[in-house]
């Protein structure tokens, strides 16, 4: 100690090295694990004098595909804006009595997509659909024989999207809302603001942060959608970029150069939006807005907003999840629906299906496994970024290297993935390693930024408070900033757990066939055409991630959906 | 938090990984044992077999039940999917040294004249094949290949909504048919598929395909997907093969399926594969498959490749699957199915 004493610039010298050790390892390992798989494959695009590009880029649908991408992404990017939006605000305003009704635009997230697509399919295919069936027995429809809507029409797959979309814009909205101190709305209406110029000048204005976040990663989950395009668009020929990339990926030989080439306008669109993010939000401690008081709403409560919010529940969750029910307990799928019908066999069949149970132990090992790394990987990085603003570059690359998995479609990852581990020096095809690996790659914004918002919403305040009052730095750690990151990390936990439980377009590419996950192998049975079996392994899938999620609420108590 | 306290945290992640993950699959099989006995003794101790295949699921399950019954010892697991699916699976486990499959079902002809070059298959050495009735000689390329069954397509629909019936093709070309009534298959990935529309376009009736493209039908990726749609009454009548479809039509749905004058009809052929983990369970399942039992299962209302086999075969004929040809393969090359391809998505999709 008396050494350390006199030297005290060695001391502090010798942490900051390690420092820089430790964070330049994890961004290193970081880099690896997300850099490397996309850098591969984009650079086979180029190579033999750009084939790739010439093979992708010289079809005759090209323009098409490229059309129906932008269409796709930017009309489910409005639907989930507004919708989004709409539901955060609706939720401040819920009356007490229906306050249980907050938790319903998260609970999307928690059905499957897999699930609600092929759920939108059974109640709205032109044929057997059960909505359709109902819908023809009006007078003005009753002369029709398929129809009035086409689940499998562009229209439909954007509007389906858009719903998906819906609850991911609602979290970044309903949490920036959340954390708007009730001061800044009482000052703006003792300076004589209405009710509207408070909203415009005070609650918009701060919710930029989340307005964009949600914005943009709603536009890049538009832009790398994958689930309904392929589910329901082959039908009627859409394609999109992501639902191409699979195409040529499906071909023998695999095509991964023109694969590549699919992804490269969805690469650069995903890092163009990952450093536009940066730079609109600029210093995020502008945005810090813990105060005394927690955000309420002005103005009375309605029960128009509690319409409003159960209505979208009834559209987003409880139709689809009705639709695969039936068709469940069907000897087939037919809009002749009778009671003498109900059968139970789908479910026995689940246990006597080969592969499914084995999908059901893959799918929860590798998503505990992947939250299991996340979770300290995305605090560490976390921390780098807020707290360890000395280290600049290690920083910035950390920053932005944890961003990019949430730009970049998930689908470019499995191809990526595949590339990379069928081939020296790490041939992991067929295990679950590179199931897990993937998945790492997928969480790690989730992880990082879940926990970084929870660090930046802290502030400082806390820490030097702690220190005033004679904290060392760990003591301050242990004691101040971890409790108040639990509901952070819990949540968090929580969330990895659902999107991986449900994780799809990844997980198509980089399965085996005898290493498969819920979703992959729900695929397979689909296109199969076993309806029956898919829609009691979507109710199996979401049992799985409600099991998940009811887990989460006894260890974090009941408010962890809250925290999303 | 310190680094130090990050870094044991990290560990700890690590480490449940680790334990989580468990090892990763199998692959690189042992030796082939020297005497038929042998291989059926090593492949009992290996104790199980995986083959891919593009024949119907309904198909496999039943030779997953009669196989697993004559040889207890060795699970049989099964995957299915269209040769879009599984081809670029056997290619990455022969390119990756890492098997799942042992055998491997296929109808892609080219695919079969291209693998020879590729190192993907063994010589099979079961009993069965010298049998008299398999007809050796036709039955077996290469001693790699052989043929394993036969489906041919015809034409299927929904009682319900077709009360009358389809008697030919040029039924699925009437006007109360049109706008997404009609199911078709994506050729995308399956050559056979390519073969089908070629030969129909000529076979159903002049320009059948150009005719069958503007009922502007609806598309589906596999066969099975289409019985199923034809059950569901999603879509009302397809050109399609009839084992799906009577496979429903024992479930109880409303379905039926009949044999054009000129059907077109395709035969599967199975080999083992070099990749496989299983080398000796990959024999004894290639030689059951050609056996009566093996046959029963899998050309189960499909046409098969030995004589009188109960529940396979076209109702009133003994066609055998020999008597199928497999498409030529100059006109099933990679380029040729790409170009014909385009050529059908700008019909059916544009």
């Amino acid at each position: 100690m008396a050494v350390t004493r006199a030297l005290p610039l060695l001391d502090v010298d010798a942490r900051v090295w390690r420092g820089r050790l430790f964070y330049g390892a994890v961004v290193a390992a970081l880099a690896y694990l997300v850099v490397v798989p996309v850098w591969r494959l984009q650079s086979l695009a180029f190579e033999n004098g750009g084939a790739g590009y010439e093979s992708q880029y010289g079809r005759s649908d090209i323009g098409d595909t490229l059309r129906t991408t932008v269409q796709l992404a930017l009309a489910s990017l409005v639907i989930a804006m507004v919708l989004g939006t709409l539901l955060a605000f609706a939720v401040t305003r819920l009356p007490h009595r229906a306050g249980f009704l907050r938790v319903i635009p998260v609970l999307p997230i928690v059905m499957p997509s897999v699930a609600n697509v092929v759920g939108w399919a059974f109640l709205l295919s032109p044929g057997p659909g059960y909505l359709n069936a109902l819908m023809r027995q009006l007078p003005w429809w009753n002369d029709l024989d398929s129809g009035p809507v086409n689940v499998y029409s562009s229209t439909w797959v954007i509007i389906i999207t858009g719903f998906g979309l819906t609850s991911f814009v609602y979290l970044f909205v309903s949490a920036g809302m959340q954390n708007i101190s009730s001061e800044h709305l009482e000052a703006a209406q003792s300076a004589g603001s209405s009710q509207l110029g408070v909203f415009f000048k005070v609650v918009l204005p701060l919710l930029r942060p989340s307005l964009v976040y949600g914005g943009g990663v709603a536009l890049l989950l538009g832009l790398g959608q994958f689930t309904g395009p392929l589910l329901l668009g082959q039908n009627e020929g859409m394609k999109v970029l992501t639902t191409e990339m699979y195409r040529r990926t499906a071909e023998s030989p695999v095509n991964y150069a023109a694969a590549a080439a699919a992804a490269s306008p969805l690469v650069i669109l995903g890092l163009l939006v990952v450093f536009g993010q940066r730079f609109l939000l600029g210093n995020q401690s502008r945005f810090v807005t813990h105060g005394g008081k927690s955000f309420a709403p002005v103005g009375g409560r309605s029960y128009w907003a509690a319409a409003f919010v159960a209505g979208y529940g009834l559209v987003a969750l409880v139709l689809p999840l009705v639709g695969v029910l039936i068709v469940s307990l069907s000897p087939f799928w037919s809009e002749n629906l009778s009671w003498d019908f109900l059968t139970l066999d789908n479910y026995r069949e689940l246990f006597s299906t080969p592969g499914i149970t084995e999908s059901v132990t893959t799918s929860v090992v590798t998503s505990l496994a992947a939250v299991a790394v996340c979770v300290p990987v995305g605090l560490a990085t976390a921390m780098l970024v807020v707290r360890n603003r000395h280290l600049k570059v290690i920083r910035l690359l950390g920053d932005v290297i944890s961003a990019l998995p949430l730009g970049i479609p998930s689908v470019i990852f499995g191809v990526g993935f595949l590339l990379t581990y069928t081939q020296p020096p790490f041939i992991l095809y067929g295990t679950k390693w590179v199931i897990i690996l993937v998945y790492i790659v997928l969480m790690i914004p989730f992880a990082t930024r879940m926990q970084m918002t929870a660090l930046i919403s802290m502030g400082d305040t806390y820490a030097e408070a702690s220190a005033v009052s004679g904290a060392s730095p760990l003591v301050t750690a242990l004691r101040v900033t971890l409790p108040m990151l639990k509901p952070a990390v819990l949540s968090a936990v929580a969330l990895m757990f659902i999107l991986l439980t449900h994780e799809f377009a990844a997980s198509l590419m980089v399965r085996s066939a005898t290493t498969q996950v819920m979703g992959t192998l729900l695929y397979d049975h689909w296109s199969n055409g076993s309806y029956t079996l898919v829609a009691a392994m979507a109710i199996l899938m979401s049992a799985v991630t409600t099991a998940g999620v009811a887990i989460a609420m006894i260890v974090g108590g009941r408010n962890v959906l809250d925290n999303l | 938090m310190t680094s130090k306290r990050l870094a044991a945290a990290l560990a700890g992640g690590l480490f449940s990984v680790a334990a989580l993950a468990g090892c990763g699959s199998d692959s690189g099989g042992g030796e082939l044992a020297g005497s038929w006995d042998g291989i059926v003794e090593a492949a009992k101790k290996e104790g199980e077999v995986v083959i891919y295949g593009t024949v119907a699921p309904d198909n496999l399950e039943l030779l997953k039940k009669a196989f697993e019954k004559k040889y207890p010892d060795i699970e049989l697991t099964y995957v299915r999917g269209t040769d879009a699916d599984l081809l670029p699976k056997v290619e990455i486990e022969n390119q990756t040294g890492r098997g799942t499959a042992d055998v491997h079902m296929t109808t892609d002809a080219g695919w079969i004249d291209r693998s020879a070059d590729g190192g993907y298959s063994v010589d099979i050495v079961g009993p069965s094949f010298d049998n008299e009735d398999y007809d050796r000689s036709n039955s077996v390329i290469d001693d790699q290949w052989f043929l394993t069954s036969a489906t041919v397509f015809g034409l299927g629909w929904n009682t319900q909504k077709l009360p009358n019936g389809v008697t030919s093709p040029e039924d699925l070309l009437a006007a109360n048919l049109k706008g997404g009534k009609l199911g078709v298959t994506n050729p995308a990935g399956i050559p056979t598929y390519v073969d089908m529309y070629r030969t129909i376009d000529e076979d159903f009736g002049t320009d059948y395909v150009d005719r069958l493209a503007a009922m502007d039908p609806r598309v589906y990726d596999s066969a099975v997907a289409i019985g199923q749609a034809i059950a569901s009454g999603e879509i009302w009548a397809s050109p399609t093969i009839g084992s799906t479809i009577l496979t429903e039509k024992a479930n109880g749905a409303p379905v039926e399926f009949i044999i054009p004058e000129k059907p077109f009809g395709v035969p599967w052929y199975s080999h083992v594969l070099s990749s496989s983990p299983h080398p000796n369970a990959a024999q004894v399942l290639a030689d059951f498959l050609v056996t009566p039992e093996g046959q029963a299962a899998i050309s189960h209302d499909f046409v098969p490749a030995l004589p009188d086999i109960e529940g396979t075969g076209v109702a009133g004929s003994d066609l055998l699957a020999q008597e199928i040809p497999l498409g030529d393969p100059d006109e099933l090359s990679g380029d040729s199915v790409a170009a014909y391809q385009e050529e059908w998505e700008k019909q059916f999709l544009d």
